[in-house]
């Protein structure tokens, strides 16, 4: 998984596009603001919300909820609330670093580097997903390749290459904004081969926490048929105070 | 036992309903049914004995308003077959270490045995910089994988695999926070004040280090204790190392040395690998009694029954419903191996599945003999 995903699914887990605007070779301002103010849309001081997230395989599907927080770009955590066996699990990121509470032992575990590039929690997400720094600002070049209608919304298609030497897993990003509400509606991920690896949809916009965001979302894998995850945010909110000891690893058991 | 329960419960209801603020006052209920099959024998197959246990557990919790909570833990088991019927069996699995047994056992002379104990039961007050928990708790300072020194309070014995949430100790603990980590204070006591133990724990980070420093009295020892979770590039490197000093002229050992060391790795398309060392000064290198390892109460100053030993694991997970792992533990003095081969299956989206070895095996004169086979099948309803 890449840099878009976590951001568009969970916001507040993940980094923003939108860092100090640089002006990169070949890069189109129109098309790197089109990407800022889609991601000024999930971006807050701090972000608190409930989603449902529904794994798909051919054979079988289950069902998590959780509860996200974040503030700022350094400091996220995601509560499971249901099913039964994972409840109160919790995964906090403090800028690169992940540690999971266990409650079932009652014991903090901090993930080891190699542990990042694992599904996280059975998704079609890593673990990576969770703490992944970068930035489109920085790390890839935009171009505005043209418009185009999904779902009878218009939308800007805009293409996104990697900088070279930066340490980015796409070869390639094909990224759909709703022209009214700047709303990421798809993105493509594909490979350095450029063979597509990944498509999020994005639907059912509602105003949620005082923005016109998208309510579902699902990842599907382009390699596995029957394949996909499902999220749906049930509640959102923007910019409400959240001191900083509240991500503090030692606190995490005591999160509800 | 009826009796204490019943004191428990009311002292907490009243406390919880004194300060119940209603948007917060939603106990809530949760625990899990297990049914778990065990066959075991030594060296003959034909004399396998087969037993059983159905294992409940329901945990309480209430968070009464922003600063206090409740939590009452029970767990309860029925053993069927051969294993209640040997001796030692019924103080083995009811023992209750803690300042008030909240333990009970009955059972029939036609092989049935019932254990039910209270393992949590904590009232805790926390603002914002402080937490304060009273009661009987996991006070938990590991930091390691496999084997943990600094988990002075409540020891985990590696081998009962069936009892995830660990036992508890009745005493306090007092978490103050700080700008990087927090310093804890902690004391248990065991039945009428004895065994007091009292410690105190200083965690922080340093780049990509969590690091804590423990210090205490244990018993008649006095403990100084360091642990540390990080990476070597990336792989995961953890370790903890207890020392104790013997505060008083005793026939035992003036110092007793534990240290673990742990480094593990997540390679691709879900396979995960571990390698782990214990080296325990206690150590007496006694192997009788290991085949009943599961069931006893370990200290944490003698977590293994060996010196020295190391612990492997490689884990494949072929899909978020289905895992598979191989543990070995091998004991340097006389190539002790336990091999714990494992596959974990979740049915459905409350129901697992789990198929677990312990093979014992160990070199007697200049033959190699098993200390004793169980095979275990466990199956597991959440709600």
């Amino acid at each position: 998984m890449g840099i878009f995903c976590p951001r568009l699914w969970l916001p507040g887990l993940l980094f923003s596009f939108a860092n100090t605007p640089q002006t990169k070779a070949q890069d189109d301002p129109k098309a790197r603001e089109i990407i800022h103010k889609a991601e000024e849309k999930l971006r807050g001081n701090t972000s608190e919300a409930v989603v449902s997230i529904r794994i798909v395989r051919p054979k079988w599907s289950r069902e998590m909820k959780a509860k996200t927080w974040s503030k700022g770009k350094k400091h996220a955590l995601i509560l499971i609330t249901s099913p039964a066996k994972e409840q109160g699990i919790v995964y906090l990121r403090r800028e690169k670093e992940v540690w999971n509470w266990v409650p079932s032992i009652e014991r903090v575990v901090k993930l080891p580097p190699s542990m990042m590039s694992q599904s996280w929690m059975g998704t079609d997400f890593t673990n990576d997903d969770l703490v992944k720094e970068a930035s489109a600002e920085d790390d890839y070049t935009h171009r505005l390749l043209g418009q185009d209608s999904l779902s009878g919304m218009p939308c800007y298609r805009i293409e996104m290459k990697p900088i070279p030497g930066k340490a980015v897993v796409w070869g390639k990003v094909m990224v759909w904004v709703d022209m009214q509400w700047y709303v990421q509606l798809r993105a493509e991920f594909y490979d350095e081969e450029n063979k597509l690896v990944n498509t999020m949809y994005a639907s059912s916009l509602k105003m949620m926490g005082g923005r016109m965001l998208a309510s579902v979302m699902e990842m599907i894998p382009a390699d596995k048929p029957g394949n996909k995850t499902v999220l749906v945010y049930e509640s959102i909110r923007f910019d409400h105070e959240i001191p900083d000891v509240f991500f503090a690893p030692e606190q995490i058991r005591n999160v509800r | 036992m009826l009796r204490r329960l019943c004191l428990i419960v009311s002292l907490l209801s009243a406390a919880a309903l004194y300060s119940a603020d209603s948007a917060r006052a939603k106990p809530v209920f949760r625990g899990f049914i297990k049914v778990l099959n065990q066959a075991s024998f030594v060296k003959n197959l034909r004399e396998t004995e087969y037993s059983a246990m159905v294992h409940g557990r329901i945990n309480f919790f209430w968070e009464a308003n922003k600063h206090l909570r409740f939590r009452v833990d029970s767990r309860q088991r029925l053993f069927l077959g051969n294993l209640p019927k040997q001796r030692g069996f019924r103080d083995l699995v009811g023992v209750d270490d803690g300042l008030i047994s909240l333990s009970h056992t009955e059972s029939s002379s036609s092989g049935w045995l019932w254990h039910s104990i209270i393992d949590r039961a904590l009232v805790s007050y926390r603002t914002k910089s402080l937490e304060l928990t009273l009661g009987r708790q996991r006070i938990n300072w590991g930091i390691n994988t496999v084997w943990n020194p600094n988990d002075v309070f409540n020891t985990y014995n590696f081998f009962d695999f069936d009892y995830e949430e660990r036992p508890g100790c009745d005493g306090f603990r007092l978490v103050t926070n700080l700008p990087d980590g927090a310093l804890e204070l902690a004391g248990s006591a065991g039945r009428n004040f004895s065994n007091p133990r009292l410690a105190m724990l200083w965690s922080t980070r340093l780049r990509t280090y969590d690091l804590q420093f423990l210090a205490g009295k244990f018993d008649s020892f006095y403990l100084v204790g360091a642990g540390w979770a990080g990476n070597l590039r990336k792989a995961g490197f953890k370790g903890e190392a207890n020392l104790y000093r013997n505060g008083q002229p005793a026939e035992t050992a003036d110092f007793i040395f534990l240290a673990s060391i742990t480094a593990d790795y997540t390679f691709g398309k879900g396979w995960y690998g571990m390698a782990s060392y214990l080296y325990n000064s206690r150590g007496s290198n006694n192997l009788s009694g290991l085949g009943m390892i599961t069931y006893q109460k370990l200290s944490p100053m003698n977590l293994m029954p060996l010196k020295q030993q190391c612990a492997f694991q490689a884990a494949k997970q072929f899909s978020p419903v289905l895992q598979a792992s191989v543990s070995v533990i091998y004991g340097l003095k006389d190539r002790l191996s336990i091999f714990v081969p494992s596959l974990q299956y979740w049915a459905a989206q409350n129901w697992e599945c789990t198929l677990l070895g312990q093979n014992l095996f160990a070199r007697a004169g200049a033959t190699y003999r098993s200390l004793g086979q169980n095979v275990f099948l466990r199956v597991r309803y959440s709600f």
